[in-house]
């Protein structure tokens, strides 16, 4: 599943401590959530890096977190971890969600998926990448969660010539300037697609927050982003609500531009 | 970096192949049918296995962890892992000992250097073969010290499936051993110089149901663990394991273990304890001692023989159950289970409350059965030491007599206390409570402006002779726990009625007219119930309030 076989280092750990953590501690501080309640879904890795952290942290139960690794090697130590406890899936991602093995586990108030991948291949494994965020929302939404949150990292390169058209046609409607450099279109183009998706799904993009970062010694840069969405009221609002929401979602993220990596800091520093 | 096996590789690991043992149907159906040894003592097998590997950590999950309700059964999708941080297997050491059942020379006399210069514990020569019949595949995970990491595989289905091949035909079909790449050691070991990691996936059906539903046997031992999240079954696991493992001490409940530790120290191994996670939870070696308990010290030292270790007479039963007796332990590990080695004491109740451990320190090695459950008991110098053990537990036995009878006479002092109490808060209560006039009798005192009711004449009361006469009534009194639901009527010797019905809550003393309600008064009832009032103790209760209601208390 992720191309960075090392999860050590400082930036990604601006990130879990700046993106990630900022998800929790909204939820519980303003959403009422307690940690022995708030359900989260995560892409474990075999270091179990973030899921450690949360745990000691923030007192997140374990039985209340679902992982999938695609690695059966990989599995083995993040059992070690989970001790049986939380619910692991092995195998790849997009094919746990075609057959809706994750199904009973819903709803989530935190989906992380740190993908670190491309999600721009214009082939199947483009298309699927993205179903598996219709299936996280539609889940999501049938189960009648009122806010939750989807952390996103995606590869900011290595995306083929069709998957990259893809990404600068997003930007044509919005009248934005297209960056030069893949991660400048993505930082841009991605939060559109995932906002359309919410509003599709019934809910409203409360906030955006997007990132830029190369991890220490890899060469590949990542982009990263953290949405906050809210279930419209009643469910259903109609269309100049929704057309509102929208309207007021994207031009929010497009106002405020994206966060630096070495702005942001780390607890320790 | 990745490894391929080499031409020469294949060809060593071939004869290897050849060598392994064949095994006579006998033991094979023994093994196959899971009598020789069951699931618990094939996990405890690979737990001494790690222990004798030189593993001082032991992590065993389990997943999942339970099943949610209406969860569907399914069987493929158990997974059991056991990762330790031994000295690891090589491909050689497959073959050459894993796959050969009963092919371990360990000898629990001799310090072994590969067990880390520890006594080795396992037993059955079984090793990872006794899980065999109860799953369907085991991996191998393995590592020795600057050796090419390994991974071999056992096709157990495919083993539970070939009937009609020899077992040796059955395990070389059933099996595959290839070499890893470090990275992927690295990534499956969380980056261990050396070890073993067995992952065991999918099991059968009875295991499944052992599992999470645990043996005919498991309430026994239910109050082992208090953790919510574990099944029957898996305490069941975490009992055996960490009352016939090497564990460290936790403090008990008597502080039998500190008193010991700060003076005699009769709790003398000869060989040091290694740490044990059972899914999440740190298992530890317990006295099962309780609060107020007496303990007797044991000393052996005679004819070359030396044991040490401590019985605990405890104020009531010994929790849990599996507990009662005395465990044996060489090296460190339990021998067989808790029992009173076939004498049994005087007084039944007293032996529900005994338990306790002895380490056999020397002299003990060669006087232990093939099967390491119990003691060779036909040889003299074992009757000898059983006859001191004998004399120490009927010592424990009056103990837990004096004991017995101490908490007798204080349940019974403490009953006493709370019936006068009770009977003080009925009184004062009542004494507390206004009476309520009835209706009728309200109306007329308005009218006549008087507050006191007339008397009434004794000749129109008399006592319904026919219910003092009633067999039924006679029961009901002679009851030594009256039944507040059946309305009771008390005379005094002036004719007046105190009649009570639970239903109504109402008191009603009939020749006045007056309804007395005390909304408390059956709260106060409940509580001389509660405390064990005996009829006469009752009537004089009722006896009391008539009274109070004559005087016209408010």
């Amino acid at each position: 599943m992720s191309q960075c076989h090392s999860f050590h280092s400082d930036n990604k750990q601006k990130i879990r401590e700046n993106y990630w953590d900022s998800a929790f501690d909204d939820l519980m501080k303003n959403d009422n959530k307690s940690a022995e309640e708030i359900r989260y879904f995560e892409l474990p890795g075999p270091e179990c890096i973030y899921i450690k952290q949360v745990i000691q942290k923030f007192g997140i139960k374990l039985e209340n977190i679902v992982g999938v690794e695609e690695n059966k090697g990989g599995a083995i130590p993040i059992r070690h971890v989970f001790k049986g406890q939380a619910a692991l899936f092995e195998g790849n991602l997009e094919d746990i969600c075609e057959r809706d093995t994750l199904g009973d586990y819903f709803p989530f108030d935190i989906i992380n998926l740190d993908f670190c991948g491309q999600a721009f291949v214009f082939n199947g494994t483009y298309q699927k990448r993205w179903d598996v965020i219709k299936y996280f929302f539609d889940k999501n939404y049938g189960k009648k969660i009122e806010s939750f949150y989807l952390l996103l990292t995606l590869m900011a390169n290595r995306n083929n010539k069709e998957g990259m058209e893809y990404l600068k046609k997003q930007l044509l409607p919005l009248k934005k300037s297209i960056g030069t450099t893949c991660a400048e279109i993505h930082l841009d183009a991605v939060p559109k697609i995932i906002i359309e998706e919410a509003h599709k799904a019934n809910y409203k993009t409360k906030k955006v927050r997007r990132c830029h970062y190369v991890q220490e010694k890899h060469k590949l840069g990542m982009v990263t982003f953290s949405f906050k969405f809210e279930k419209f009221e009643d469910g259903l609002a109609d269309k100049q609500t929704r057309d509102d929401a929208y309207a007021d979602a994207i031009s929010a993220y497009l106002k405020a531009p994206p966060d630096k990596i070495d702005d942001l800091k780390l607890s320790n520093s | 970096m990745n490894y391929e096996m080499t031409a020469a590789e294949r060809k060593h690991i071939d004869e290897e192949k050849k060598k392994i043992k064949d095994v006579p149907d006998s033991l094979l159906q023994v093994l196959t049918a899971g009598t020789y040894t069951d699931f618990v003592k094939a996990v405890r097998e690979a737990a001494s296995n790690s222990y004798d590997a030189g593993a001082t950590k032991l992590e065993i999950v389990i997943e999942p962890a339970t099943l949610k309700k209406d969860e569907k059964e399914n069987h493929e999708a158990v997974i059991i892992q056991l990762k330790d941080n031994g000295h690891g297997i090589s491909i050689e050491d497959f073959y050459h000992k894993f796959l050969q059942i009963a092919s371990s020379k360990k000898d629990p006399s001799k310090r072994s250097k590969l067990a880390g210069n520890r006594y080795p514990i396992g037993k059955f020569g079984i090793g990872a073969l006794a899980f065999i019949p109860f799953v369907n595949e085991i991996k191998i995970y393995s590592k020795k010290k600057k050796e090419k990491p390994i991974c071999c595989t056992i096709n157990a289905r495919q083993l539970h499936a070939s009937q009609k091949v020899s077992w040796k035909e059955g395990l070389i079909g059933a099996q595959k051993a290839e070499y890893i790449s470090d990275e992927s050691w690295e990534q499956i070991s969380s980056k261990l110089d050396s070890g073993t990691i067995f992952k065991i996936t999918g099991v059968t059906s009875d295991t499944f149901h052992y599992l999470y539903n645990g043996s005919p046997t498991a309430e026994q031992v239910k109050s082992f663990v208090k953790k919510p999240s574990l099944t029957l079954g898996q305490i069941e696991i975490a009992w055996e394991l960490s009352t016939i493992l090497p564990l460290a001490y936790e403090e008990d409940n008597g502080g039998v273990y500190k008193k010991l530790n700060d003076g005699t120290k009769p709790l003398v191994s000869n060989n040091p304890s290694f740490e044990v996670e059972f899914c999440g939870l740190t298992l530890k070696r317990q006295i099962f001692s309780q609060e107020g308990c007496q303990y007797f010290p044991f000393n052996y030292n005679h004819d070359k023989m030396e044991a040490k270790g401590v019985i605990v007479a405890n104020p009531s039963t010994v929790k849990p159950a599996k507990a009662n007796g005395v465990m044996l332990r060489l090296n460190n590990v339990g021998i067989g289970s808790y029992n009173f080695y076939e004498q049994r004491l005087k007084q039944r109740s007293a032996e529900s409350r005994i338990t306790g451990e002895i380490h056999l320190i020397k002299g003990f090695h060669n006087q232990i059965t093939n099967n390491r459950e119990g003691l060779k008991l036909r040889d003299k110098q074992i009757l000898d030491f059983l006859k001191v053990l004998l004399e120490k537990l009927l010592e424990a036995e009056k103990g837990a007599i004096s004991l017995s009878e101490a908490s007798a006479k204080n349940k019974k002092e403490t009953k006493d206390k709370n019936i006068a109490k009770a009977t003080k808060e009925i009184i004062d209560n009542v004494k507390n409570t206004k009476i309520i006039k009835g209706r009728e009798q309200e109306a007329k005192e308005k009218a006549t402006n008087t507050s006191k009711p007339k008397p009434i004449k004794k000749k129109d009361c008399k006592p319904r002779q026919e219910e003092h006469n009633n067999p039924v009534a006679k029961e009901n009194e002679s009851k030594s726990q009256l039944d507040f639901e059946d309305p009771i009527e008390k005379f005094d010797e002036s004719g007046d009625k105190l009649t009570f019905n639970k239903k109504h809550e109402i008191f009603r003393v009939s020749n006045r007219g007056q309804h007395l309600t005390i909304e408390i008064f059956l709260r106060c009832l409940y509580i001389a119930k509660s405390a064990g009032l005996s009829a006469d103790m009752y009537s004089k209760i009722i006896g009391d309030l008539i009274a109070l209601v004559k005087a016209g208390k408010k």
